[in-house]
């Protein structure tokens, strides 16, 4: 799997249709041990501290083509923000070149700038003018930038007074006013509560709608798959793979899910260090897992895919009517789903001796998350735990191809009937 | 730098912003706001005129209060935009790093906000003039060397911007930077005819004392406002020609840094 994929993008014949043009980006930080910066150390030592170089973009090339929303995607340290803050003139690649066609406005932190002794109509048109709005382009906008914000009884109150979630929504407002030709985003979409960030995504939408050039560092994989038209997954400072969003979005989340697995894959099998287990132990779960469609342990899934849950007993005597149950938490212990084998009409009158008990669930409803997994084996009334695991097992779902929000998947179709 | 100096103007409406900013941060939460610009100057005046005509005596200098604000004018502008522009990168260093904009609109704001208040302060010396004129009618010649200030701001300013370029893009990788001004200034500041009548230093001396450029930048003023008499030509011209050295020399090596301070701060 460690291929290093990579779709071509089609050569662009007009040059005019391109937003921006980077071409083998290179740059280097310089990590410094201890770093000096008084005068005396540099007189005294005649150079600078020891530093090693530490490469964050290793020759990056791409086209942005007008138009086109592109997402940054990548672990931490990818190299996605530096890529972000060359785009946006803020640092200065040690080699190669980046050409930018038209006025590019950075967002990369609400409300950079804002001075909290000055007031919230002060703070926009100084805002504005950072981002390079005239004054009389703040005028025309600054009705709609104020009703965005939801700030029209405070807008004449130091922002120090503000509540964060205030200045977060002022700085919103303002930034994605700017009118820009190529706006550059990073992580935005993570800040403020709820309807903040819907507020926020919606406005992302119109600006894709009026087609601008967007790009976007997000570590939120299926907004990246939604919005974008292209990503570029980039790892340890190179390209990894480029081209269409989704599909980019998805090759990293299989990467990313494959090393988790590999990471952690083993300690399912004895049971983890975490959770509770008790029981009289006549009956006794030796091992549990996990099954794909394939019968494969893992431990991540995707949502819709078809999971096992498989207890294997051994019986030191004969058990009556014993009762397999098993119920889903979440994170938190708030339990999604439980159920039993006699809930199902499955409860065999005798048990004795070794085997394992199925349960199979043939589309995963969960939504992407962390999730635990508790089993145990009890009587048939439910007061005597012969052995019990709670909270053992720990899993993942990812939801890729869904962007449902919540922790299940309601079954459902849309229909609209106009009268 | 000329590509530069057509940005700055591009961005000329962020430049004035900030100033405004400067401006009203410096003077937001206290009761006499803009009024501290006009009574800081007379205070430090008064002190002055305390201990150098009462305890001190120079004294073939009548008005001292004059003759010291004479000096003062320019020297406080010099003093302001260098100190202030010194620290204007590193106070600023949450924009630096995440919003471009050309950087030298930072020093330059502090600049703009400095040369209002010397205009204020400016009119304090002139309201001065006004009142010692009814008892000695011959201060009021001043008023006829005012036109003189035309050519000798933009020499004051031009040399304070570009010391105040050098110091402040310095001051990003050597913090020191800005302890030692604390010493060097008040080096400067007894090294340029400010307090005391140039006639005071030696003759023999006097080549020296030139080297500081500041001093001959003062005494210019100092002449046109008290002396009343129009500095020589050929002091306007060693004034000029040394302030556009600072101000290029300052620039060049402030755009030389510049696009590193993201990483610096």
């Amino acid at each position: 799997m460690e291929v290093s994929e990579e779709i071509k993008q089609e050569p662009v014949e007009e040059k005019e249709e391109l937003a921006i043009k980077a071409k083998d980006v290179w740059k280097d930080f310089r990590l410094f041990q201890d770093k000096n910066q008084s005068l005396k150390e540099v007189f005294l030592k005649r150079k600078r501290s020891n530093f090693e170089t530490f490469w964050a973009l290793k020759g990056v090339s791409f086209n942005v083509k007008k138009g086109v929303t592109l997402g940054l995607i990548g672990d931490n340290g990818s190299g996605k923000s530096t890529m972000l803050k060359i785009l946006a003139n803020i640092l200065r690649p040690q080699k190669g070149d980046v050409e930018i066609e038209g006025k590019v406005s950075a967002l990369l932190e609400l409300g950079t700038g804002f001075h909290p002794e000055l007031t919230g109509r002060e703070n926009v048109y100084l805002n504005g003018s950072i981002l390079g709005l005239s004054r009389k382009e703040i005028d025309k906008k600054f009705d709609t930038i104020v009703e965005f914000s939801e700030l029209a009884q405070f807008i004449d109150t130091p922002v120090k007074n503000y509540s964060s979630g205030m200045y977060v929504r002022l700085g919103f407002a303002v930034s994605t006013n700017v009118d820009p030709d190529i706006l550059l985003i990073d992580e935005i979409l993570a800040v403020g509560d709820e309807s903040f960030q819907r507020k926020s995504l919606d406005k992302l939408y119109q600006l894709k709608h009026e087609k601008k050039t967007i790009v976007l560092v997000s570590h939120a994989l299926s907004s990246v798959a939604d919005i974008c038209d292209e990503a570029i997954w980039l790892d340890r400072g190179k390209v990894r793979k480029i081209g269409d969003a989704r599909q980019v979005v998805d090759a990293y989340m299989s990467d990313v899910n494959r090393q988790e697995e590999e990471r952690s894959g083993l300690d399912q099998s004895g049971g983890a260090d975490i959770g509770n287990r008790w029981g009289s132990g006549e009956i006794v779960l030796s091992k549990v897992q996990i099954l794909d469609s394939e019968g494969k342990e893992r431990q991540i899934f995707e949502s819709g895919e078809k999971m096992i849950v498989r207890m294997a007993y051994e019986a030191r005597k004969e058990i009556e009517r014993p009762v397999f149950g098993m119920i889903i938490h979440t994170r938190s212990g708030l339990v999604c789903s439980g159920t039993n084998s006699r809930i199902f009409g499955m409860v065999p009158e005798k048990l004795d001796g070794r085997g394992f008990v199925d349960y199979t669930i043939d589309e995963l409803p969960l939504l992407g998350d962390e999730y635990v997994l508790t089993v145990g084996v009890h009587d048939f009334a439910g007061m005597h735990d012969f052995d019990f695991h709670d909270q053992k097992y720990v899993f993942r779902v990812t939801a890729m191809k869904n962007s449902d929000i919540g922790i299940f998947k309601a079954p459902g179709v849309w229909q609209i009937t106009e009268e | 730098m000329i590509s530069h100096l057509k940005d700055v103007f591009i961005y000329k409406e962020l430049l004035i912003n900030l100033a405004v900013k400067e401006l009203k941060v410096k003077y937001k939460n206290s009761v006499l706001g803009f009024f501290w610009s006009l009574i800081n100057p007379i205070f430090t005046m008064l002190i002055f005129t305390i201990v150098f005509s009462m305890i001190f005596k120079f004294a073939e200098i009548e008005y001292f209060p004059i003759f010291l604000l004479a000096g003062l004018l320019p020297w406080n502008f010099f003093n302001a935009t260098v100190m202030g522009g010194t620290e204007s990168i590193i106070s600023n260093s949450s924009l630096v790093k995440k919003v471009y904009f050309p950087r030298e609109l930072l020093p330059l704001s502090i600049s703009l906000a400095n040369l209002v208040n010397f205009f204020l302060e400016l009119l304090v010396f002139l309201a001065f003039i006004g009142v010692i004129g009814i008892f000695s009618p011959q201060y009021l010649g001043v008023f006829k060397f005012l036109p003189l200030l035309l050519l000798l701001l933009p020499i004051l300013y031009l040399f304070s911007v570009g010391f105040s370029f050098f110091i402040s893009s310095i001051n990003v990788y050597y913090r020191d930077v800005q302890h030692i001004m604390g010493i060097f200034m008040m080096a400067l500041f007894y090294m340029s005819p400010i307090i005391y009548p140039i006639s005071l230093i030696p003759e023999k001396y006097s080549g020296i004392y030139y080297i500081n450029p500041l001093a001959s930048i003062i005494l210019s003023f100092k002449n046109t406002l008290y002396w009343m008499e129009a500095p020589q030509l050929n002091w306007i011209a060693y004034s000029f020609l040394i302030a556009i050295i600072f101000f290029i020399a300052g620039y060049a090596i402030f755009l030389r840094l510049e696009p590193d301070f993201a990483e610096e701060l």
